[in-house]
């Protein structure tokens, strides 16, 4: 049918109204550009390496100009002159996209870029590289509806549809608000309090209140946590544990709680440890975790590759959760779609790759007082120490004592690790004859008893001698239960005659020799020697115990400075084929702003990482990305609330992304969180107070927002919500609940890992994210996998599901507490009583006559007639398991 | 394009996406590409008809988890025999994942075997009965050198990043003939080296993702023992869960009927339920003859925990399952070496191929006997294979990760029967003639199935994406 498409659209042309909207506005384009970043772009785009034909269909002046063929592609005002349109449908070996790319444009597209094209091919900036802009209110007919100034922007256009917009009934409200903002349901008290409730304000009270819950921070915390791919694990093969991530989570959760303002929450979690804010030290560093905790390839032999691995897995992140952009995209080259050149990719890359991961210590409170008691505990024995040294020495004794690794000759090898971490050991360094000689100058001549300090957990004896005479055949020959440093301890091999001068000391030992950390030489003769030599002993030991027992400092996963250097841009991603060297800096086109604006407001100077730089870069409002960073933050808690976004791709509002079904209200929303001094509370508060919001339920999902639209609740928000009407959730915080062994995994390993997840009762955000082995509840329930960002979450529903629900023990175990807890509340009253509070408590509402005869003729049913043996409670705990697998259940109205 | 945004998920596509199969859908656009809102026929796991007529129906992949080395089993060396205990004449790769020693031939002779000859080391008993329906690639290349990075490629055509599996994007491709169970069946997989990635969906729908018979592990679990999660109730018996739905059904009735994403809710758990008593039927081996038992050999300790797997495999077959994965990986009840052999590569080859060596060929046959061969591809291989060279410090000899040339075997429909392609150089080093990438080999078995790879897509991060990325080509010299 392709042929009669030209004849059809001229046909039209008279009467173009028929066909669509205006076209004079530009947002043609918008399509048309999304339609050429489908089809054409890959070769006909920004990428110079791939272009064919030198053609540009991102680029008016390129695109309008005629080619060396003389043909020109577009050609405003006349498709049949456009090169373009003769292609995309011609049906020999000449169209466009050549066959082997694929089907070709649909005729609905021909029919959007003709009608582009005759409407003179109006140019526009894709939306997304412009700076937000605000707008006026848009007018509205129905001037008593909307609650804020949003809803005009709502409003408008379901007028302009023709669509009668509504308000919900407050039970429908009360359960909405309270799954939205805490991922619980109301009890039904709260139920009956609000829709009893007088009060003009009533409404506001009820935000106030849960805003400020502990359980928001629970809630909202976690949607952050799937843009920022938190979890447990490294994942990937070695699956290591992230043993630590758990303070960045809590962090996290704190500042939605705090309503840190979001402007600072993204310069801590990209630099914190460099900002100037001594108050939140310790957040700030805890905040870089956002830099450390992705996916990294262990298991990769290359270290070059597997650096430029992590960095492509910050940028990524960077790119699609602060500023919505598939910057990852240009690592190997310019990107095909959005105007980011590879040169951008390398220099934020540069940024990185002078940044060091490393866990690092938070000096909290309890920690430093503690140290401060231990450093003076250790001041005070140093003291003694060298009060018993200087006794020792004045009494006529004298002790001369040497590290064993340094000896003059030998070939033992020196351990600075291992064995002798901390300390420094000698040992040898493989079965073979070792030996070593230290030299010893000696002042007095006199007889010096000789020891070693050593550890040794089976004997190894070997030759000691002095000045070439052998003083003793099996020297070294005790054991002192263990190998490590602990295990060290002071033996005396003798007393010999040392002379003035230098003296040599030889052990040898074959074919392996003890850990040997130092030697003494004591002068003996002296009052008192040996007592205080023991309080010596003693009073070091006591040092060493200190030592071993120093207060630790909370760690962290963190980022900190590392060596400042640009980056070669990598030839294809390779980096093994190196170009030139890119200064470091930011990715500017995704911002919206002019480049020598932002050069001359956040220079890097050579001494820096450009972290912090970066950090202010994308938080500025005025000179940098800070206003495509509200656009990007608004648009997902308007997803968050509404389930559905303005901009529905909300990680990438690139050119393949989805445009924005509401331009101006995402502008409009961005512009109010900056003046807002950038209150994500204050947001909630703009949408929640909205009439928008207080919709009633959808009855068909729309892009107009016309209606509420319903969705089945979060895989975490299912499973505290039975525990909740279990009566067993625990919200209070955690730390790392550990114990899951991610890397190498048995079956036993991975029923541990079940358990703990199925045996807790802590709220879900609380319990570990392992990658690659998450929670199988969690993941049936679309819970992400948390390699990459994640912008939206499928909602599936499967088979797995409905399996899980049926036969998961947890799921019914949960149904037999709550039946029990409404049982023993409702034991001297009516079944028809049980029924409604069961109703009441799991869906907030009264059930009806008809629904009250279902249950009870289950609960008969199910006791008499399947089983003898059920008990009654049996068959009330399987009415509300059923109850529990129920639409009404999972999904929020 | 054969693809489909997940942002034009309409009500009447979630009605579809969850109305029918364990697996997915099949889109539509796959089938239809002018009709973009044209309604799939019965939903995600539809069976679909290939815009290329397919040659193979499914795939049985006999996974052989470690790296089997190619110059011990199929690909005989002389030279390399000849010249054992010297160096490497050349350079060889630039990262290796141990030190390398000098040559070191074959411990076993090799004969040829059946009327076309293939070659075989000695260490193959049964395997040559059925040489002459064995496709052999001796020209594997270019993957990674560490086992989880290969196992990814291979599984995945990324060694990196989270990617879709083979099995997936068939699921999501083609749909599967038997709606109550799964499209993509993996038996007894291990959890290392990127164990669950290994079969997972990654950006595709849930549906297409590998169920596994047997919970993942390591050592992963015996067959004997293996069994799908969730589909047994414990507590309640099949006619109390009836009761269960009916109710959930009046109770639909009244307040929700009409909702098309409620009622394909209420579908969905109709259908678990009937894959209830599915599942079991398919697993049940109760049914088959001890003669048929015996060719798997099941009667042998060895051989009885990979037969069962086989003959598993042969079962999901018959019952239309797509893709369908076999593991001989860490299973420490039967062999705790897998094919890894950096030592004592004698003792350990030997076992392993006395656990595969009967259950496969017993496969093969029974397949062939039964006509299933005709419509199914079993497809036999590693992650990578061994070098020629020893690795340094062992005493007992072995061999290390060798990714730069290496076997595989294809047998059955649409490949060209006992016949070798592609080789490598004369010390079983680098491939050389028809070298065959890992997302060449993707290619290839997408092609077997009809499945055109550089236009089996789905939009994700920006851009479609393909199982083959921006590469592969099909080894059109092993099609019949």
């Amino acid at each position: 049918m392709r042929p009669f498409i030209i004849a059809i659209m001229i046909s039209n042309w008279g009467g173009a109204s028929g066909l669509a909207e205006s076209t004079a506005t530009g947002k043609t384009h918008l399509q048309v550009q999304k339609l050429f970043a489908r089809h054409c772009l890959e070769c006909h785009g920004p990428d110079a390496e791939q272009r064919q034909a030198a053609l540009r269909l991102d680029d008016k002046t390129n695109a309008t100009t005629a080619q060396d063929s003389g043909r020109t592609a577009i050609v405003p005002g006349s498709p049949q002159k456009s090169e373009l349109l003769r292609r995309i449908v011609a049906k020999d070996e000449t169209r466009m996209p050549p066959r082997e790319a694929g089907a070709g444009l649909s005729t609905a597209e021909i029919q959007l870029v003709t009608r582009w094209i005759n409407d003179g091919a109006k140019w526009t900036t894709h939306w997304a590289f412009l700076p937000p802009e605000d707008h006026e209110l848009p007018p509205v007919r129905d001037s008593k509806w909307s609650r804020q100034p949003l809803d005009r922007f709502i409003l408008n256009p379901i007028e302009a549809a023709g669509v009668v917009p509504t308000t919900s009934d407050r039970r429908t409200l009360i359960r909405r608000i309270y799954i939205d903002l805490i991922g619980l349901p109301p009890t039904p008290q709260q139920v009956q309090d609000f829709q009893n409730s007088q009060s003009p304000d009533a409404w506001t009270k009820v935000i106030d209140e849960l805003l400020e819950s502990p359980l928001y921070g629970q809630r909202w915390g976690r949607h952050w946590l799937d843009v920022v791919r938190y979890a447990d694990s490294n994942g990937s093969d070695e699956n290591h544990a992230y043993p630590l991530a758990w303070r960045y989570r809590n962090y996290v959760i704190d500042a939605f709680d705090a309503d840190i303002p979001f402007d600072q929450f993204v310069q801590e979690q990209l630099a914190g440890d460099l900002l100037d804010s001594d108050a939140r030290r310790n957040e700030g560093i805890t905040a870089t975790a956002f830099l450390a905790i992705g996916t990294k390839i262990l298991a990769e032999k290359d270290p070059a590759k597997k650096q430029a691995d992590m960095v492509d897995e910050q940028i990524d992140t960077i790119g699609k959760a602060l500023l919505g952009f598939t910057l990852a995209c240009a690592r190997c080259h310019d990107h095909k779609f959005d105007p980011i050149p590879a040169d951008d990719y390398y220099a934020l890359a540069g940024i990185l790759h002078s940044t060091r991961m490393e866990d690092r210590a938070l000096e909290t409170d309890t920690f430093l007082t503690a140290k401060m008691r231990h450093d003076q505990q250790v001041t005070e024995l140093q003291a003694t120490l060298q009060k018993l040294e200087q006794k020792l020495t004045e009494n006529g004794n004298e002790i001369l004592f040497r590290q064993a690794e340094q000896f003059q000759r030998g070939n033992a090898a020196r351990l600075k690790t291992g064995y002798g971490e901390g300390i420094g050991i000698i040992s040898d360094p493989g079965a073979q004859k070792t030996w070593v000689e230290w030299d010893v100058a000696i002042k007095v001549p006199s007889k010096y008893l000789f020891q070693f300090r050593y550890a040794a957990l089976s004997a190894r004896p070997g030759i000691l001698s002095i000045n070439g005479r052998t003083v003793n055949e099996t020297a070294v020959n005790q054991t002192t239960g263990g190998w490590m440093p602990q295990h060290q301890k002071w033996i005396s091999e003798g007393t010999f005659a040392f002379l003035t001068g230098n003296n040599t000391i030889r052990f040898e030992s074959e074919p392996v020799m003890s850990h040997i950390d130092s030697i003494r030489l004591i002068r003996v003769g002296g009052a008192d020697w040996e007592h205080v030599l023991a309080d010596i002993d003693h009073t070091k030991t006591q040092l060493n115990a200190l030592a071993e027992n120093a207060p630790e400092p909370a760690r962290v996963m963190a980022v900190a400075e590392g060596e400042p250097h640009d980056v070669k841009l990598h030839m294809r991603g390779n980096h093994l084929s190196l170009g030139e060297i890119v200064q470091r800096g930011f990715p500017l086109l995704a911002s919206g702003v002019d480049s020598e604006t932002t050069d001359l407001n956040h220079p890097i100077d050579a001494a820096d990482s450009g972290r912090l730089q970066l950090a202010h870069w994308i938080t500025d409002s005025q000179n940098g990305a800070g206003r495509q960073l509200a656009r990007v933050i608004v648009n997902r808690v308007w997803q968050w609330h509404f389930g559905r976004a303005i901009v529905p791709s909300a990680n990438n509002f690139g050119l393949q992304g989805e445009l924005p079904t509401h331009p101006e209200l995402l502008d409009w929303l961005a512009l109010r969180l900056i003046e807002d001094n950038w209150s994500l509370k204050a947001l909630h508060r703009r949408i929640l107070n909205s009439a928008t919001y207080r919709q009633r339920t959808a009855t068909e999902p729309n892009s107009l927002f016309a209606g509420y639209a319903r969705r089945r609740m979060d895989a975490e928000v299912i499973r505290d919500t039975l525990l909740f009407h279990a009566g067993r959730l625990d919200v209070t915080s955690a730390e790392y609940l550990g114990g899951v062994k991610s890397q190498d995994p048995s079956p036993e390993d991975l029923r541990n890992n079940e358990d703990l997840h199925r045996n807790s009762d802590k709220r879900s955000v609380y319990l570990p994210v392992i990658r690659s082995n998450t929670y199988r509840f969690f993941t049936a329930f679309d819970f992400p996998n948390s390699t990459t960002s994640i912008g939206r979450r499928e909602m599936t529903t499967v088979p797995t599901q409905a399996l899980l629900m049926m036969n998961d023990p947890f799921l019914m175990d949960q149904a037999q507490r709550f039946a029990a807890s409404v049982l023993d509340a409702k034991s001297e009253l009516t079944e028809l009583t049980v029924i409604n509070e069961i109703y009441s408590r799991l869906f907030n509402r009264v059930p009806s006559t008809t629904e009250k005869e279902f249950a009870w003729d289950f609960v008969t049913t199910f006791s008499e007639a399947i089983d003898a043996n059920t008990s009654e409670q049996e068959a009330w705990a399987a009415l509300c398991h059923t109850l529990m697998l129920s639409g009404e259940f999972v999904y929020v109205e | 394009m054969w693809n489909r945004s997940s942002s034009h998920l309409t009500r009447r596509n979630a009605l579809n996406r969850v109305a029918l199969g364990f697996g997915g859908m099949a889109f539509h656009s796959l089938m239809a590409e002018t009709s973009a809102d044209s309604v799939t026929v019965g939903g995600p796991l539809f069976p679909q008809e290939p815009k290329v007529p397919p040659k193979a129906k499914r795939i049985i992949f006999l996974f052989m988890h470690g790296g089997p080395s190619h110059i011990d089993l199929f690909d005989p060396k002389p030279v390399l025999t000849r010249d054992s205990g010297q160096q490497l004449p050349f350079s060889g790769s630039r990262v290796t994942f141990a030190q390398r020693g000098h040559l070191q031939g074959s411990p076993w002779r090799f004969r040829p075997c059946g009327d076309s000859g293939l070659p075989m080391s000695e260490l193959w008993q049964h395997l040559p009965e059925v040489a002459d329906d064995v496709c052999m690639i001796h020209s594997l290349c270019e993957t990674n050198v560490s086992h989880g990075g290969a196992c990814m490629k291979l599984h995945t055509g990324d060694e990196a990043q989270l990617r879709p599996s083979v099995g997936s994007w068939i699921s999501y491709g083609l749909g599967t003939e038997n709606q109550n169970l799964p499209s993509f069946i993996t038996i007894c997989p291990t959890s290392l080296h990127g164990g669950v990635n290994n079969f997972g969906s990654a950006f595709l729908p849930a549906i297409h993702a590998g169920v596994a018979l047997g919970t993942p592990g390591y050592p992963n679990s015996a067959a004997r023992d293996a069994t799908f999660e969730s589909l047994r109730n414990e507590r309640r018996s099949p006619a109390q869960q009836r009761l269960q739905l009916d109710l959930l059904r009046r109770l639909h009735s009244q307040r929700s009927s009409g909702d098309s994403e409620l009622d394909a809710r209420l579908e969905s758990f109709e259908l678990a339920f009937r894959m209830q008593t599915a599942a079991p039927e398919a697993t049940d081996m109760s049914a088959e003859s001890r003669t048929t038992q015996a060719l798997y050999g099941l009667d042998d300790p060895v051989t009885e925990n990979f037969g069962r797997e086989c003959l598993l495999a042969r079962r999901f077959a018959e019952r239309g399952v797509r893709f369908i994965q076999v593991s001989h990986a860490n299973s420490l009840p039967f062999n705790n070496e897998q094919w890894d052999q950096h030592s004592h590569l004698v003792r350990g080859h030997s076992m392993n191929v006395r656990q595969i060596d009967k259950p496969i060929t017993g496969l093969l046959t029974d397949l062939k006997q039964r006509g299933l061969l005709e419509d199914t591809l079993v497809l036999w291989g590693g992650e990578f294979g061994r070098t020629p060279t020893v690795q340094v410090g062992n005493a007992e000899f072995g061999r290390d990760h060798h990714t730069e040339g290496f076997t595989m075997w294809m047998a059955g429909a649409g490949v060209r029967q006992g016949f070798r392609y592609g080789s490598t150089d004369e010390y079983g080093y680098y491939a050389t003639e028809n070298r065959c990438t890992i997302h060449d080999l993707h290619a290839t078995l997408l092609h077997l199935l009809g499945l055109d790879h550089t236009r089996l897509t789905w939009p994700h991060n920006g851009r479609e994406f393909r199982l083959t990325d921006v590469y592969g080509e099909v080894a059109t010299g092993v099609l019949a």
